[in-house]
Parts: C-alpha cells; structure tokens; sequence
C-alpha cells in the first residue's frame, strides 16, 4: 500500500524551558523503577544488553535464529483471491527472496540439505523464494513468510538419528528368524502337496 | 392421658408445653400437605389441573404446591453468558488508523510522548469512569499504513500486531493502569485543575489486571525492562524489522512515568492553581510520605 506523506514538522534542537523542567524533575515514589526491579541490568527499554541472538550464527554448526532483515529481498505484490476493491489495490502480498549460496546467516552444515529439500523453491540464479498472502495485513504476511523460513531452515537441520548397534542386530535375528519359519512353512505345504500324488510304494 | 403419668412428666421434666407432651400425633399443616387424604386425591386427580392434563413441572417440585404453574426460581432465565459483567473492565477502541490520521492532520504531536490527556484533547473520546471504562486500547486495523515513531502509553493492547507496527516504525509502547479516580483527573484535566483538588496518587492494578500490567509481552508498565527489550527483539525478528539506533532517540522518548504518577512533570500531592499560574506543594511530612509512597 502506498504509504500517506508525513508533514514535515519543525525539528526544534534546543529543548524549551518546560520540556527541559519536565525531563530534569525526578519523581520517586516506593514504586519506582529503580525499586521494583534494583537487580535489572538496564531501566531503558530503548537501550541495554539482550540475551536473545542479535546477529548471525558465524560458522557454527547451528542456526541460532537470527534473520539478517536487510539482506533479505522483500517486495510487496498483490494478493490473490476474492476480497473485491482491497484486494485488487492494495499490495498485501508480501515475498521474501534471498540468494542462497551468499546467505552467510544459514550454517554451512546445513545449506546443502536445505538447497536440496527446497530445490522446488529455488530458481535458476539461485535464488529462495517464497510468498504469502494469507491474512489482510502485509506486516502479518511478512511474519508468516520468516516463520515459514525459519521452519524450512530447522527442517534442514535436523538429521535423522540412524540405528544403533543393538537395533541392527534385533532387526537382522528377526529377519533370519523370519525366513527361516518361511521356509518352514514351504516344506509343510509342498509336503501335503505330494501326499496328494499318487506315489508308487502304494500299491506295492 | 392418665393422671399419674402426666404427674411423672410434671416431676421429671424442665419445662412443660404444649409441644414437649407426648400428645397423640397432631396433623400439622406440613403434615397434611405430605399426606393427601382421599377427598384430596379425588379432586386432585379430577378433570383439570397439571396431573390430568399431562403437564406435571420438573422432577423434585410439588404438582400441588405449584397450582399448575412453574415456580418462580423456574421463570427467569438464566444467562450465565453475562457473569462477572459488572466488575468486567472496558475499554475504548483507538485504532493505528485513526492515530496516523490525528498525525497527519496536526491534531497530536509525535515529538512529544502521547498519553491519555493528550488523547482526550482531542475530544474523540469520551471515556466515562462510573461506566467502568478503564481508558483506551489499541486495535490493529491500520497497522500497514502506520508510519510515524510516538511513545505511546495506552491503557489495554489485545494484539501483538498492533504493538508491531509501532516499533516498527520506531516507537514506544507502555500499558499503563490508572485507577477511576486519576482517570476522572486525566480525562479533562483542565475541569479537574479548575476543581482545587491536589492531584491524586495513582493506585496499584486490581489483582485481575496484575498479571497484564506486569507482562512483557503487553509492554506492561510495571514489567521487567530486560524482559520487554527481549521481546522486543523478539518482535523484530518475528515481524522482520530493524529496531532503531538507541542513540538516535531524544529523551522526550526515553521519558517514563513512575508508577504513581499521572501527569508528565506533575507530583502527586501539588494543586495547581491555573488563575495565577502557582503550583502549591505540601509541606507537611504527613503528607510528604504519603505521597511518596
């Protein structure tokens, strides 16, 4: 959707007295911040440290979930089905595109096997695409294509776990054990079958 | 009753009445109704009446008593649908839409924080505390076209959209709780200055609203800070946006209301005289401890 224009409103540098006396007066009760929470690291909900990641996994073996939003190639398109004027105007669509061989926030470990179970999403120059336009809002569909990513991404990475030495021989004994009362089996029933026979010793 | 036994009872017993003698047995009213006697029965099970008609109420209530008809407790209707609709907060719609629109058309200004008073000005809402409406919540229709970074403190958020695109155009979000007394305050601040009360100490949230106002995830004003940065990178990454330079923000953004505070710059405690532009402070200290606590 094209965004409305702002007005431009005057950037006033210099605080005026009553926003300088707003800022500077500090008023505490017994339930200021500094009281309810005296072990945060920071009060600032604007700037301080995060534990969750930050940037990309550099090189490690695992994802650690951090998407670098600016090298992704977002671009809004329409969306398809009914929903009359909204939807045939407004570009609610959303598509991410990203060039998979230059993604250095995906681990080397993983990028192969997630090249290959996504080869039907990759184009000829390589590159990852994937849209969505499940709900009215372009935020919302944005949200769903990085989860969609995200899910593709653990897919990949998760490798399956294989049999164990024990597990092996279980399933080589049953299978031995298996053919074994098979050929059992056949030796009863061909017998039975040449009981049926006439046989010479008989009338003898 | 013989004469000697009713002396025996004379000599044995505490107190003598009608009711402790061993009379033959009485048929009391409550007696009678249980046990029907034949005329009873008959008129009963005559031509008329529920019994006959094949119209008896529900199990466990007398066809007798109940004269045909349903008992009281049985005619009102239930709602249970509407349990706990009086003590239920409410709360007034502002969309994302309508907060561009006031922007746009120099209504509010984005540079300075945006509160309840600064909203109320605006004279689109008439919240009415009696009414138990609680202040305003924001709604997500809008949330594409929104586009201006404000530090918002609103009363409710029900969707995480809504707190997205916010942040995402760089701005700051906090639920803030003001019980109805500071609310009548805020609403129309000037009638309340013109009224000579001192400005009121804002209660704590009811115990049914503690657990939002301290959730991260609703930006609650009595939350962590540590956890609402977390979840606001947890937004960012969700939604895929770049959170802002911190450095980048002017301190009319960073600024926050303490948790008993209503007015920006304005002490619990202080009347304001808007006549000859005075503000009076207690002196007292039992005052002074009162309202800092």
């Amino acid at each position: 959707m094209i965004p409305i224009t702002n007005f431009v409103y005057r950037q006033c540098s210099a605080l005026s007295t009553r926003q300088f006396l707003i800022i500077s007066r500090t008023y505490k009760s017994n339930l200021s911040y500094d009281k309810l929470f005296p072990k945060s690291q920071s009060l600032d909900v604007l700037s301080g440290p995060i534990q969750a990641p930050t940037s990309e996994s550099s090189g490690k073996e695992k994802f650690n979930g951090f998407i670098p939003i600016d090298k992704l190639d977002v671009t809004h398109r329409h969306a398809r089905g009914p929903g009359g004027q909204h939807v045939n105007k407004s570009l609610t669509g959303v598509e991410i595109r990203f060039h998979v061989e230059s993604a250095t926030w995906i681990p080397a470990s993983i990028k192969p096997r997630f090249r290959d179970m996504n080869h039907t999403r990759i184009n000829r120059d390589g590159y990852f695409i994937i849209f969505s336009d499940e709900t009215r809002h372009s935020l919302l569909n944005q949200a769903h294509c990085l989860d969609r990513i995200r899910a593709l991404i653990r897919e990949a990475s998760l490798v399956p776990k294989g049999l164990s030495d024990e597990e092996r021989k279980t399933i080589e004994q049953r299978k031995k054990a298996a053919s074994q009362e098979r050929v059992i089996r056949k030796r009863i029933q061909s017998m039975h079958k040449q009981e049926r026979k006439p046989s010479s010793t008989d009338l003898n | 009753m013989p004469i000697e036994r009713g002396l025996q009872y004379l000599r044995q017993m505490q107190r003598v009445t009608l009711k402790n003698l061993p009379m033959p047995l009485e048929k009391t009213l409550k007696w009678q109704q249980a046990h029907p006697d034949e005329t009873k029965i008959k008129a009963i099970m005559s031509r008329k009446g529920p019994i006959s008609r094949s119209a008896l109420p529900p199990y466990g209530i007398d066809p007798i008593q109940a004269e045909g008809r349903l008992p009281w407790i049985l005619t009102v209707p239930k709602e249970p649908y509407y349990e706990g609709v009086e003590e239920a907060r409410q709360y007034l719609p502002i969309s994302l839409r309508t907060l561009q629109r006031l922007i746009d058309l120099r209504r509010i200004n984005p540079e300075k924080p945006i509160d309840l008073p600064v909203l109320c000005n605006t004279k689109l809402f008439s919240i009415q505390p009696d009414q138990r409406q609680f202040g305003l919540q924001l709604t997500d229709e809008g949330a594409d076209l929104f586009s201006t970074p404000i530090n918002l403190e609103i009363q409710w958020v029900a969707s995480e959209l809504a707190i997205a695109a916010i942040e995402r155009c760089g701005g700051v979000l906090t639920t803030r709780y003001f019980d109805p007394i500071s609310l009548s305050a805020l609403i129309d601040a000037k009638k309340f200055f013109e009224r000579g009360e001192p400005i009121p100490r804002c209660d704590t949230p009811p115990i049914n609203a503690v657990e939002s106002y301290t959730d991260p995830k609703q930006r609650g004003y009595l939350a962590n800070p540590d956890s609402i940065r977390e979840e606001r990178q947890r937004l960012a990454q969700k939604y895929g946006y770049k959170l802002p330079d911190p450095s980048k923000f002017s301190s009319l953004f960073r600024l926050k209301k303490d948790p008993r505070q209503i007015f920006y710059g304005l002490e619990p405690g202080w009347l304001v005289n808007l006549k000859d532009q005075t503000i009076l402070k207690p002196t007292d200290a039992k005052f002074q401890t009162f309202y800092h606590s």
